[in-house]
């Protein structure tokens, strides 16, 4: 049995440069630890101790052979060929399957309260939770079994870890029938086994301050004439606080005092704003080398960005995920599509990078903007529910804009060239198809990521892909899900650019060996690490059973807290800041070794840590630093709509930006017809009423509801396919009440002597120069000669158009907007309907009186209504026709500042922060605007 | 414990010190021997747990190093023998305890059961939680509403359902959008239905009125009954042209009500009113009267009203339960897709945390949720020995049906070592709109009255004599003869019914200043927000008080006056900084926005408001120019979002933007802001723009302001004070907006048991039933209403000034102006009061004063000078000391050639890479090529690896291929030397030129001289690569002669030998040529 000798390193030395003496100094040349098996705790650790060797080499003129460099859990299986060992893609394939098809009563007694289906959601995620459990246990060189034979444990927990038991065992027979071991099992087995690793005949722990009891549970059993030196950092008079394997005792370490070096210090602070402040004037004002512990990462963004305000280029060694990576981005995107239908699994493929370069190269010049500009159209006009809808579609979309329908098309064949491939093989395509013509170089760091990221996707793939062929696993959407849950968290690792500044964990800290030393996030939760939601190894059960606890925590962390302090007693500087609240404001405890300090000095202590001074910085009142120049305007236009009129005689500059710069704002994420679509369907439905000459005069409700009904339903279908969505069903339903009603209205305006007798007109007459044009809905012509405009309204409240057009008179704006009225001021704000009776009646000179009117199409069906403007004279006419002149000739001349104070751009919070006066700057208009007034 | 530690109920008022009270009996507890992690202290604020905790150190660290406070301590603590070291002591122990101590909002002590017991509540463990009303709870709701309405799955059956509902909910309404109508009511009335789970509670009669309702029976046919009347109002109208329209006018009325108009009844509401009271007691005649003449109800008059109304009323409450019912039915709908797609799947709200643990104890007899809920309650029960509550008013009806078992536990335990305090004041209950239920503490208070000792708080520690002299005038007598409607009534009498009068704490030093002040309005009009407005202005203006060290809130009702007064007084107050509270968002910032709409435009490349706002932005030189040039603008755009994410892709364009615009700290340290939290979003792992944008759209940032004016709505200000506090909008009244009334509210104990559409005001009251809740709500709102401007006045310490404008001469609507009127003897529309003109010549009536000696209160806070606000330090981007790091260099990795993209994704690519592992492993057990030492190597290695059959195949035949040179075998022939040696996948560290080389030796071959010392070296490389005609042996060697040459360099150094000692080989397996570099 294999026993560890301590070796006690001075705890003020750079512990890299320590345990490479300890190594290196009493071997010969040509330096070789081939035979030296040396376990640190961390990966990190690991790197920084070889750098730590080759430099000691190098001090002597030489380098190393350097040897196995483990963690204490790559210790167990070192050196051994396990071939039949089943990779994470067979264990978890398994699992599922077990979980999926096990006996009601194991899963009872594993969730007291069983999910309502076990579908492959739920069962990757509990196979995960069982997977991760177990590792747990094995870490402690346990099994489930082992809990369950615990005395004193409440019934449903042994009932629950029987169960785990036989769920374990019911997968570890699967794998054994596919040839394969659990890998788990054979952690524990190797552990027993009592072969050393081959070729190792020295061991050297080092400063490893929490082994797992499995890897002593393997060293325990390893020949004697293996060599275990175990090398601890300690004063010699705190060498009693550890046990042989190196460990420290808990209670030694969790009771004794901390203290700090006279120039260390406690800097509490408020939030992450203040911690990234701190973080840059320690850096600022750093001497030496200096350097960054992360123990907490919710403090990573506020951490880099005081490194980065402080001239360094800051480095977060924790990586990627593959799923954040492009070629992720592109799976996830692909899987939506695929597999839920989901139309953000479209845009998200529209939107790649590699699909638009595949594109623009392909379809020479097909631009990106112009591509993702379509399907947004699409998306808003046509409002597809799912992926199903946009296929269906296709041939309309590829008739309308084949920019965009040759994209679907190259996504739908894509697709339908997966059916019946296996998992590797489609993804294979998938990034090939996308990728495949790069050129990759390898030591080019966004190339080495690439090629990363798009290994881990393919081994995965295929070892999925495996696994899915040995469990029997078909359907190809459960097959992605059990694959991706894993693949997409695998961790990829962006190299550090040249001299940047690495976030340090806690654990790697004492590796390091910078003098000046800042730890950002000192809190509990953090430092010892929380670990308080295990629901199957409680923070008891775990002291039980001898896993790492949060007494064992605290005990390594007070020793590590003491380990940083004595490695930088003589020179440096060690900053200790505990953050006093998260970025939500919630309050956070400093962590409890800030506390662990001698009774006289506690009071201060605690005052130190919750002054209420430190909380928060007081920020700067809103400033304005530039004003928008919106475009000089160009030459008048040739022609105006009548609707724009109404845009001016709100504001003018509203109707600059609006209509003659053209900004209009793309609608995101709509679900349903939008209030002015709505009014267009209800629009085309009723002009049936005039194409269809049977209904001219008609005055049988039912049939006039039935033949615009009949309307109704073509136009929807032909817009939104057979099956449109449910709520875009419930406006079309809506539409027809509101039909329903008007047909009513419609058959008594025909007994009253009225008929349709032209939609849609098209209007125009020219003014100052300019052609102003419009579109009546409808014109209806009485049998005694009146005619009347009519135009379609479909508001939630029925509208009279006395009040749409002239309100209470206005004190800013155009002079020749106020009329009088009955002796009272009153303003235009639309000219509409007085235009188009002047427009109409110069193209009819033969109608005697022409009126106006609304037909009203109201949410309160009983108020549908055809309101006249009755009192609309002649006068009122030519009083709209001067303000229509004034209006165009101040767009003739240029004319579009100042804005009204009721532009609707007041309350664009998209552009503008305050008043509109104090965001623009409106030189660019006066020029011209002077010139012409 | 030795002590029997009694239970206590704090009926609190404001600045009475309850956080102190609280602290003190933690402290208690400390001291008779409690174990601080068994003591639960829960407060609702997230802020105040924190201060909690903070309060309880500071003080025992006072008492511990200040004899006089320990003394103070002690006696406060009823344990007067404790002295400083004793303080010390607990210190220690609570110190020791932080990690286990149970200091929390209710909020998080909940989730943290669930979380605990997920598996017995059946989600998934590793849950996220979210906000409701924030970016992810609102990302949820639209996800489900999506997947629900947009499910090409749905049966026809199920299609047809949901129709169905929503014509039901939404009958007689023909709402435009059906997505945005459901997304409203979910929005709000998810909660109830969360409450109100089954469908018979949703409108259904039987439920409702328990048979059948009085109005059911009402004809529909009025016919007969119209007739009756329209006979009776030609008699009694006689001559009189306007009491005959008034009459009829009526009478259409109702027969034409249609429920479903958007006719609002209030203009009717009068007379209906009246008939409803006349019809009340059919056996007697009624009187109505009208235009100053009598109208006399016969008993048959009286009937047919009866009817016509009862006809109305039932349209009305029918066309209410309609559309309940059909409402039900589509959240019923949402609801299971979404607890079975998102609850389940492990995405919950406060919410749902809370309804998962209520829904246990409330479904005993369900599906074995009762017994959970049992062990749960036991499991916990047995982890708190001692309850603190604070706030006790706050608590919601559910969260109370989560801790009512247990606190009964320690209520009734007998053994009596554990023990139950709470603070709470009633007065404070502003948060009903969260579903807080203040009566639980009366309910609390009166069921466990030989328990508990209640006790009431009166005296404050905050407010000045003046001040609360003030509160008590308004508070200690509410005109309750002068209360509008008996809901308003009913709510004057619950408040005085626990009201004390407040008194100063001994010794106050400062007597205080409070004022009622009124714009005088010229025309007896009613008076504008403006108005107001200017008083604060001119009182600002005049106190100054920012220079005298004053801190100032002006507390407002509704978000909207804040933010009208906040850009008013920066105006009107020149060199005053006014903070306007609450949540800021990023979007307050020119410079955020233009780099917002950079990602819109990336985005969306059609939105064109984008692009404008682009061009119009200091960015605009760095824009495409051309359409042509706008697609690889938005292409490369997008790829470096997806490369960097969000951060990544602003970064750039916030420092272009930094470097155009006029250097500014506010903006400066908004585009961090802007970079912190585009960090914060990349970190979700998430890539979608839209997400983004929405993201940023919802991002509160809580900040404070140097010095500044502070206003705030009263919610906001609730648990803070001020020197002095200007109360600006007591003009408007709040509440009212309740939708659905809810039966059995009025048990402060019971979960209501139905629910339906709160019918029209007026129609309501013609139901006894409806009415009872009704009046129940609505005094409910009248008493929060109350409620709201006692946290408002009380949160002056020193002067109050109340600043109200005329409400008009008609004006018969309390108001909070209107009331403090009435309680300083005036008329709610009064204009008595002394005339002042404020400096801008604002005429301004002063209604009410403390003591017109005391108006210049401020002046005993001398004036400062004006200390410049503070520059937020310059940032410098200088470069800090360069951490002293070694360039790291792996020589095999970097000498692979480039390839292209496919071969990565190939599928044979893993082969591949196996293959040469395997060649390499192979090659790694020969040491010397000797008779068989291939193929011994190649079935070892077999036999460890179980490789796949080609990949061995192919092994085999690199191998095969590779020794079928003569001068391939040479490189693994054992040399002529005294001593040779190999190293075979060896390791190595080296560092040269500063620079570590880490790496792997394929093979090395040393030769000794019999001493030992060498006298050469051969490296051997393997290579699987093809060779081709394009790349040919020479290509490849020119490729790999760096890599060699390192190779050699680091051997040098390791041996010792002289470079040109050692040669340096390749191998190709595929042909077995060797190449010298
Ligand atoms: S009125 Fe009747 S008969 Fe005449 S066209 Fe209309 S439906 Fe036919």
């Amino acid at each position: 049995m294999a026993r560890p000798v301590p070796f006690w390193l001075d705890p003020a030395r750079p512990l890299a440069e320590e345990v490479a003496a300890y190594l290196l100094d009493a071997l010969r040349r040509p330096f070789s630890l081939r035979d030296c098996l040396v376990v640190v705790p961390t990966l990190e650790a690991g790197r920084r101790l070889r750098l730590g060797l080759a430099a000691r080499a190098a001090g002597q003129e030489t380098g190393l052979l350097t040897g196995p460099v483990l963690t204490p859990l790559q210790v167990v299986t070192h050196g051994r060929d396990l071939p039949d060992m089943a990779d994470d893609a067979l264990v978890l394939s398994v699992w599922v399957d077990v979980l999926q098809g096990c006996p009601g009563n194991d899963l009872e007694a594993l969730l007291p309260t069983p999910p309502p289906e076990r579908d492959a959601t739920w069962a990757v995620t509990t196979a995960r939770m069982m997977m991760s459990v177990r590792r747990s246990l094995v870490e402690g060189g346990l099994r489930p079994g082992d809990v369950e034979g615990l005395d004193d444990l409440p019934g449903d927990e042994r009932k629950r870890w029987a169960a785990i038991a036989r769920l374990e065992a019911r997968a570890a027979r699967d794998m054994q029938e596919l040839g394969r071991r659990d890998p788990l099992e054979v952690l524990l087995s190797s552990a027993k086994s009592g072969e050393s690793p081959k070729g190792i005949s020295r061991v050297v722990i080092a400063a490893v301050s929490d082994p797992t009891p499995l890897m002593i549970q393997a060293m325990s059993s390893w020949p004697d004439s293996i060599r275990v030196d175990c090398l601890i950092p300690a004063r010699s008079e705190d060498r009693e606080r550890f046990d042989e394997w190196g460990r420290p005792r808990e209670e030694a370490w969790t009771t004794r005092v901390l203290d700090l070096a006279p120039t260390h210090r406690i800097d509490p602070v408020g939030g992450p704003a203040e911690c990234t402040e701190r973080v840059r004037e320690f850096l600022v004002s750093a001497e030496e080398k200096a350097l960054i512990g992360m123990p907490d990462t919710s403090l990573r963004s506020a951490i880099m960005a005081g490194a980065e305000q402080a001239g360094n280029v800051a480095h977060d060694p924790g990586g990627m995920t593959v799923e954040t990576h492009p070629c992720g981005q592109l799976v996830v995107a692909y899987g939506q599509t695929r597999f839920e239908g989901r139309l953000e699994g479209l845009t998200g493929w529209l939107r790649h990078g590699s699909f638009l370069t595949c594109l623009e190269r392909d379809a020479g010049g097909s631009s990106s903007a112009d591509i993702l500009h379509a399907w947004d159209d699409f998306l808003q006009r046509d409002l597809p529910p799912d992926v199903q809808a946009v296929k269906e579609r296709l041939p309309v979309i590829e008739a309308g804009t084949p920019v965009l329908g040759g994209a679907l098309k190259k996504i739908f064949e894509q697709i339908a060239k997966h059916t019946d491939l296996p998992l590797d093989e489609a993804i294979s395509d998938l990034l090939a198809t996308h990728y495949g013509d790069a050129t990759l170089v390898p030591g080019r760091e966004e190339d080495d990521l690439f090629m990363a990221a798009g290994r881990s996707i393919m081994e995965s793939a295929q070892a999925f892909t495996q696994a899915a062929r040995a469990s029997g696993r078909t359907d190809p959407g459960e097959v992605f899900k059990v694959w991706w849950s894993m693949a997409g968290e695998a961790c990829v690792y962006p190299a550090a650019p040249p001299d940047a500044l690495a976030m340090t964990g806690w654990l790697e800290l004492a590796w390091q060996d910078a003098p000046d030393l800042l730890v950002a996030g000192m809190n509990e939760g953090s430092v010892p690490d929380g670990q308080a939601a295990d629901l199957f190894l409680p923070d008891s059960l775990r002291a039980r059973l001898g896993l790492r606890s949060d007494t064992r925590r605290h005990a390594r962390d007070a020793y590590l807290f003491y380990l940083l302090t004595e490695q930088r007693r003589r020179r440096g500087r060690l900053i200790w800041v505990p953050a006093r609240t998260t970025e939500d404001g919630d309050s956070r405890q400093p962590s409890r070794l800030l506390l662990q300090c001698a009774p006289e000095d506690l009071v201060g202590r605690v005052r130190r840590l919750f002054h209420e001074a430190t909380v928060n910085r007081l920020r700067p009142p809103p400033a304005i630093p530039f004003r928008l120049i919106p475009p000089a305007p160009g030459p008048a236009p040739a022609r105006l709509r009548v609707t724009a009129l109404r845009t001016y005689l709100t504001c003018p500059f509203e109707y600059y930006l609006s209509h003659e710069v053209g900004m209009e704002r793309v609608e995101t994420n709509k679900l349903e017809m939008s209030p002015a679509d709505f009014g267009i369907v209800v629009h085309d439905t009723l002009r049936r009423l005039f194409t269809l000459a049977e209904l001219h005069d008609c005055k049988e409700e039912k049939l006039i509801a039935e033949r615009l009904e009949e309307e109704l339903d073509r136009l929807m279908a032909h817009r939104f396919g057979r099956y449109p969505a449910l709520h875009v069903m419930a406006q079309a339903e809506a539409m027809r009440q509101r039909l329903r009603a008007f047909a009513s209205i419609q058959a008594a305006e025909v007994k009253a002597g009225w008929r349709i007798v032209d939609a849609e007109r098209k209007l125009s007459m020219s003014l100052g120069g300019i052609s102003l044009e419009g579109r009546i809905d409808r014109v209806d012509r009485h049998d005694d000669g009146r005619v009347r405009i009519i135009d379609y309204k479909t508001r939630d409240k029925a509208e009279d158009p006395a009040r749409t057009h002239l309100v209470a008179a206005r004190t800013e704006g155009l002079p020749e907007a106020v009329v009088e009225i009955k002796g009272k001021a009153r303003s235009w704000i639309d000219l509409q309907l007085p235009l188009y009776a002047r427009m109409l009646s110069l193209e009819m000179p033969e109608a005697e009186e022409i009126t106006v009117g609304y037909a009203n199409l109201p949410k309160a069906v009983h108020e549908t209504s055809l309101v006249a403007w009755a009192d609309l004279s002649g006068e009122l006419v030519d009083a709209a026709v001067t303000c229509a002149e004034a209006v165009v000739g101040n767009i003739r001349d240029r004319v579009f500042w100042p804005p009204s104070s009721r532009s609707r751009i007041r309350d664009n919070e998209r552009l503008i922060t305050a008043g509109l006066e104090a965001c623009f700057d409106p030189r660019s208009l006066m020029g011209s605007g002077e010139a012409g007034s | 414990m030795t002590v029997r530690i009694e239970h206590r109920l704090f009926m609190a008022s404001a600045g009475s010190g309850k956080t102190f009270q609280l602290a003190h009996r933690f402290i208690r507890l400390l001291a008779l021997g409690a174990d601080p992690g068994r003591i639960l202290a829960l407060t609702f604020a997230r802020k105040a747990a924190g201060e909690m905790f903070d309060k309880i150190l500071g003080r025992l660290a006072d008492a511990a190093s200040d004899p006089g406070i320990a003394a103070e301590t002690a006696a406060l603590i009823e344990l007067p023998e404790l002295g400083p070291d004793d303080f010390a002591r607990l210190l220690g122990d609570l110190v020791r305890a932080m990690p286990r101590l149970q200091i929390a909002t209710l909020d998080s002590f909940i989730i943290g059961i669930v979380r605990s017991f997920s598996l017995e509540l059946g989600i998934e463990p590793d849950f996220s939680l979210s906000d409701e009303s924030g970016f992810d709870g609102l990302r949820l709701r639209t996800e489900t509403l999506r997947g629900l309405l947009g499910s090409s799955a749905m049966t026809r059956l199920e299609r047809e359902a949901f129709l169905e509902a929503f014509k039901l909910a939404t009958w007689g309404h023909e709402e435009r959008g059906a997505a945005r109508y459901l997304d409203r009511y979910i929005a709000s009335h998810h909660a109830l239905l969360l409450q109100l789970p089954h469908a018979h509670q949703w409108g259904e009669p039987a439920t409702i009125w328990e048979g059948h309702p009085p109005w059911y029976f009402a004809l529909e046919d009025t016919g007969p009954a119209v007739e009756v009347i329209r006979t009776w109002i030609t008699e009694v109208s006689g001559t009189d042209k306007r009491l005959m329209t008034w009459w009829t006018g009526l009478v259409d009325w109702m027969v034409n009500y249609d429920p479903s108009s958007g006719q609002t009844v209030s203009d009717a509401s009068g007379k209906f009113q009246r008939i409803l009271a006349a019809v009340e007691c059919p056996d007697e005649p009624s009187v109505i009267r009208s235009y100053g003449k009598d109208c006399l109800l016969t008993r048959e008059v009286c009937e047919a009203w009866r009817q016509v109304l009862g006809s109305m009323v039932r349209r009305e409450v029918e066309s209410s339960l309609r559309r309940t019912t059909g409402l039900y039915r589509l959240l019923a709908l949402y609801e299971e897709r979404y607890d079975r797609l998102i609850r389940r799947r492990g995405n919950l709200t406060f919410q749902d945390a809370v309804h998962l643990l209520a829904g246990c104890s409330l479904a005993t007899g369900e599906s074995g949720g009762g017994e959970n809920r049992l062990w749960i309650d036991y499991r916990l029960d047995r982890r708190i020995d001692h309850w603190l509550l604070d706030e006790f008013q706050d608590i919601s009806t559910l969260q109370w049906q989560v801790l009512e078992n247990l606190i009964d536990e320690v209520l009734q335990d007998p053994e009596g070592d554990r023990s139950f305090f709470c603070v709470g004041d009633i007065k404070q209950s502003i948060y009903r709109w969260r579903g807080a239920n203040p009566r639980l503490m009366l309910h609390l208070r009166d069921h466990y009255r030989r328990a508990l000792i209640a006790e009431t708080l009166s005296i404050s520690y905050r407010s000045s004599p003046a001040v609360l002299d003030t509160v008590n005038q308004v508070f200690g007598n509410l005109p309750v003869a002068a209360a509008m409607g008996a809901d308003q009534e009913k709510a004057f009498m619950e408040w005085s019914a626990l009201w004390t009068n407040h008194r100063p704490r001994p010794n106050v030093s400062r007597s205080g200043y409070t004022a009622l002040l009124e714009y005088e309005s010229p025309e007896g009009e009613q008076g504008t927000h403006e108005e107001r407005f200017a008083v604060v202005a001119s009182l600002l203006n005049q106190i100054r008080p920012l220079e005298r060290g004053l801190s100032v809130g002006i507390l407002v009702r509704a978000n909207t006056t804040g933010n009208a007064l906040a850009p008013y007084l920066r105006i009107a107050c020149p060199g005053m900084a006014v903070a306007l509270e609450g949540s800021f968002s990023l979007a307050d910032s020119m410079a955020v926005l233009v780099l917002l709409s950079l990602v819109r435009a990336i985005a969306h490349p059609g939105d064109t408001e984008a692009w404008g706002h682009l061009a119009m932005s200091p960015l605009h030189s760095d824009l495409p120019a051309t359409g042509a040039e706008r697609g690889t603008f938005v292409r490369e755009g997008l790829q470096t979002l997806q490369r960097h994410g969000f951060s990544g892709l602003l970064r750039p364009w916030a420092i272009r933007l930094t470097e155009t615009m006029a250097p500014c700290a506010f903006s400066r340290g908004r585009i961090d802001e802007l970079l912190a939290a585009a960090d914060t979003f990349d970190a979700r792992g998430e890539s979608d723009p839209d997400a983004f944008l929405a993201f940023m759209e919802g991002y509160s940032l809580r900040e404070q302001r140097a010095r500044a004016i502070r206003i705030m709505t009263v919610h906001q200000a609730k648990g803070l004070e001020f020197d002095m506090v200007i109360l600006a909008d007591l003009q408007s009244r709040g509440g009212g907006g309740e939708v659905f009334l809810t039966g059995n509210a009025h048990d402060p104990q019971a979960a209501p048991a139905w629910t339906m559409k709160r019918p029209r005001n007026g129609m309501v009251d013609a139901d006894p039933v409806l009415a009872r809740e009704n009046l129940h709500l609505e005094a409910e709102e009248e008493f929060e209403s109350l409620c709201v401007l006692y946290v408002a006045m009380t949160r002056a310490a020193e002067a109050l000034y109340l600043v109200t404008s005329y409400p008009g001469k008609d004006s018969k609507v309390l108001s909070h102006a209107g009331l403090i009127k009435k309680c300083f003897g005036h008329d709610v529309n009064s204009t008595t009061g002394e005339s002042t003109v404020m400096p801008p010549g604002l005429p301004v009536r002063l209604m009410h004063e403390s003591d017109s000696g005391q108006r210049g209160w401020y002046e005993a806070h001398p004036l400062r000078a004006r200390e410049a606000s503070e520059p937020l330090p310059v940032i410098q981007m200088v470069r800090a000391v360069a951490p002293v790091e070694f360039d790291r260099k792996s020589p095999s990795t970097e000498a692979e050639a480039p390839r292209e993209a496919r071969q990565v994704f190939s599928t044979t690519a893993r082969d591949s890479r196996a293959i040469g592992r395997g060649v390499h492993e192979v090659f790694e057990r020969i040491e010397w090529l000797e008779e068989g030492a291939m193929e011994r190597a190649l079935a070892e290695w077999k036999a460890a690896r179980l490789p796949d059959d080609s990949v061995a195949e192919a092994v085999g035949r690199h191998l095969a291929c590779a020794l079928a040179t003569v001068a391939a075998q040479n490189c693994l022939r054992k040399p002529e030397a005294p001593h040779a040696e190999t190293w075979r996948e060896d390791g190595f560290d080296v560092l040269l030129d500063r620079t570590w080389i880490t790496g792997t030796f394929d093979r090395v071959v040393l030769t000794r001289d019999e001493k030992g010392g060498f006298l050469s070296g051969e490296i051997v490389d393997f290579k699987t690569n093809q060779i081709t005609a394009e790349h040919d042996e020479t290509y490849w060697r020119d490729h790999y002669a760096p890599q060699l040459n390192l190779y050699r360099r680091v051997l040098a150094t390791l041996t010792g030998l002289d470079p040109r000692k050692i040669t340096t080989r390749l191998l190709f397996t595929q042909t077995g040529s060797v190449v010298d570099c």
